[in-house]
């Protein structure tokens, strides 16, 4: 996939500067200079030849080496699908598909409500919003590394903040099982609700203020203008929000890793382990490859299912 | 920007009847239409008192949940050696200390900070003119398989974040840009671009193309109208973008590490952070001390930003 793909089309009209009847949605008068279709081209360029280098790559050579066998870092034997049927028959690897999608559901769900909370106080005007919006990124500014540490006091058993201020005892929430994931979901959703408000804020401060006033004046009640006019408008914001949060949150490891030290098996927490603890490239690779497709494969059918007027076509949106 | 936004407080919702508004305020707002800079919120005095009140109570209590750990690095940071470790949890030191903020500001700070300042800034610009050109064709040319462009865009998101690193390295080693800015810069690039362009695109979507064929009539090319009529308007999502960009940029860690190993004067802040925790035993309040330093950059640009995005705001709300 090279630079030449995005601008699109298999065009012998490119060069000339007609007006080709598919680029803008209204003829628009044309300008002397290049045509709209190699402006198109030069614009898109630029991200797609990045994307191309630094995403598909990596992607391609993963799937590629994920044929072989290694020891160590030594490719040896074409093994064709046998690491991926090694991934797919072990309990392990289930084990953690599971975790991983348990966690990205619960996850972004409590972060999209906190971060719709967030984004609406940092819509709102009162005297000190700056200082109160500042303070909301807060937890998304310091290194996840550094967050994960604070919160692995916060819940250590013996010196633990949670179980002294709570009275609990000695509970071992890191220890094991339910406690672990609930813990690394208390932190992963604090850490990144900011992120969520953030591309929910962008979206709100679109909304024209007069459409409010308008629900207004018809006597809607604030759950009404929320629902009514906030919501539908915001939609696409919301999509895309929950879209780049799910992705990442299938991604899961810093945390993971930071605060169960690797206990909490995730999909990344397999494949990093199967890198650096325990290199096992053919291993890693074939996880890599696995999870890519589980991603990808929720992200179609969430696009399919709630992004229909964010993907889609100018003339059908907006 | 007005002050009608207060109604984003979520207490006041349940407590007012619509009936309590009064009947003058229809008259107001329907003149208010055509002037929609004095859009002050014509709510009854008690429910506006006790919707601010409502925002207020929020605020401060979200604001707490998210300062918290930060105010305990800031006081971990000012406390005493023997408080750090105690068997009971001494949250408040007895003694402030302030010798590890010297610490870390003086040493080799002031180079990680030039070169996570020159990585980030160059990475915020960059994603910002590469997404804005690509999100803005996204939004506007009719390109063929344009859903599956946008979600060609999404996969570089899509695979385990450490298994892009060896891939990676190799792609970089071959363009010679280990150990060098570009090579960062790039590579950063490519993780930030995504998400911006799917949110610019969203920006661009919402602005009329009338207002861009208008600007065309007037003389403007089809690039002209886009700098000057979209790119203002979309103001809130730039800000907004630069500020994940930033962010983004300024905390990675894994290729920082990996890619400057060998030229430890190219390292980062958060690298250079990381080597605390090593150092002869984790000095944890010096690490903290660090941390505090390393995240007043982010709130600087981000209170930088804030401005635009309020002037986005105005923008937006005359546009309809």
């Amino acid at each position: 996939m090279s630079g030449s793909t995005p601008g699109g089309a298999p065009g012998s009209a490119t060069e000339s500067g007609a007006p080709a009847p598919q680029v803008t949605e209204r003829p628009a008068p044309q300008q002397e200079g290049i045509s709209e279709r190699a402006l198109a081209r030069i614009f898109i360029t630029p991200s797609f030849v990045v994307m191309a280098a630094i995403a598909l790559f990596p992607i391609l050579y993963a799937a590629y080496e994920s044929l072989f066998d290694f020891t160590f870092f030594t490719r040896e034997d074409f093994v064709g699908l046998a690491n991926y049927v090694d991934q797919l028959t072990s309990p392990r690897f289930w084990t953690a598909v599971f975790v991983t999608i348990a966690f990205t559901v619960v996850s972004v769900t409590l972060e999209f409500i906190v971060g719709m909370i967030f984004a609406l106080i940092m819509n709102a005007a009162f005297r000190g919003r700056n200082v109160t919006r500042a303070v909301i990124l807060l937890p998304w500014v310091i290194p996840t590394v550094i967050a994960g540490q604070k919160w692995r006091y916060l819940f250590e058993q013996r010196p633990g903040y949670i179980n002294e201020w709570l009275g609990l005892g000695a509970i071992d929430w890191l220890g094991s099982g339910a406690s672990m994931f609930w813990a690394v979901v208390i932190a992963d959703w604090w850490k990144t609700s900011p992120f969520v408000a953030l591309l929910l804020l962008a979206g709100l401060q679109t909304i024209p203020q007069e459409t409010y006033e308008a629900a207004k004046v018809d006597g809607a009640t604030w759950w009404q203008r929320f629902r009514n006019v906030t919501l539908p408008l915001l939609a696409p914001s919301i999509v895309v929000a929950l879209l780049f949060r799910s992705v990442d949150a299938l991604r899961i490891f810093d945390l993971a890793d930071v605060m169960t030290n690797a206990r909490l098996e995730t999909l990344s927490v397999l494949a990093q382990r199967s890198i650096v603890r325990d290199p096992q490239p053919d291993v890693a690779n074939a996880l890599a490859v696995l999870t890519f497709i589980l991603i990808m494969g929720i992200g179609l059918l969430f696009i399919s299912l709630m992004g229909r007027d964010v993907v889609g076509d100018p003339e059908e949106g907006s | 920007m007005s002050v009608s936004r207060s109604q984003g407080a979520p207490s006041h919702a349940a407590s007012a009847p619509p009936v309590e508004r009064p009947s003058t305020a229809r008259a107001t707002t329907t003149s208010a239409a055509s002037q929609p800079r004095r859009s002050r919120s014509r709510l009854p005095r008690p429910r506006r008192i006790l919707g601010t009140t409502g925002t207020y109570v929020a605020a401060i209590v979200l604001g707490v949940f998210s300062a918290f750990p930060f105010v305990w690095m800031v006081l971990t940071g000012l406390k005493p050696n023997p408080e750090i470790f105690t068997a009971t949890p001494v949250f408040i030191p007895s003694e402030i200390t302030h010798l590890r903020f010297v610490e870390v500001l003086t040493g080799d700070f002031t180079l990680y900070l030039r070169n996570s300042l020159i990585v980030t800034t160059s990475v915020v610009v960059l994603t910002v003119a590469v997404s804005a050109s690509a999100g803005w064709v996204l939004a506007r040319f009719a390109i063929p398989m344009r859903r599956y462009l946008l979600i060609l865009i999404l996969s570089a998101q899509m695979f385990p974040f450490v298994v892009l690193l060896i891939p990676l390295f190799i792609v970089m080693r071959e363009l010679g840009l280990i150990g060098t800015y570009p090579g960062l810069i790039i590579a950063y690039l490519s993780f930030s671009t995504p998400l911006v362009v799917w949110i610019l695109r969203g920006f661009f979507k919402s602005i009329p193309v009338d207002l861009e064929e208008a600007a065309m009539v007037d003389g403007a090319s089809r690039a002209g109208a886009f700098r000057r009529i979209v790119l203002p308007l979309s103001l809130p999502g730039i800000a907004a973008t630069s500020v994940y960009a930033f962010i983004f940029a300024w905390n990675e860690f894994l290729f920082a590490l990996s890619f400057n190993r060998n030229s430890p004067e190219m390292h980062t802040l958060p690298v250079a952070l990381q080597q605390f925790i090593g150092r002869e035993g984790t000095d944890w309040g010096m690490i903290m001390a660090a941390s505090v330093i390393f995240t007043v950059p982010v709130l600087v640009f981000f209170l930088f930003l804030h401005r635009r995005m309020t002037e986005g705001m105005v923008i937006g709300a005359t546009k309809g």
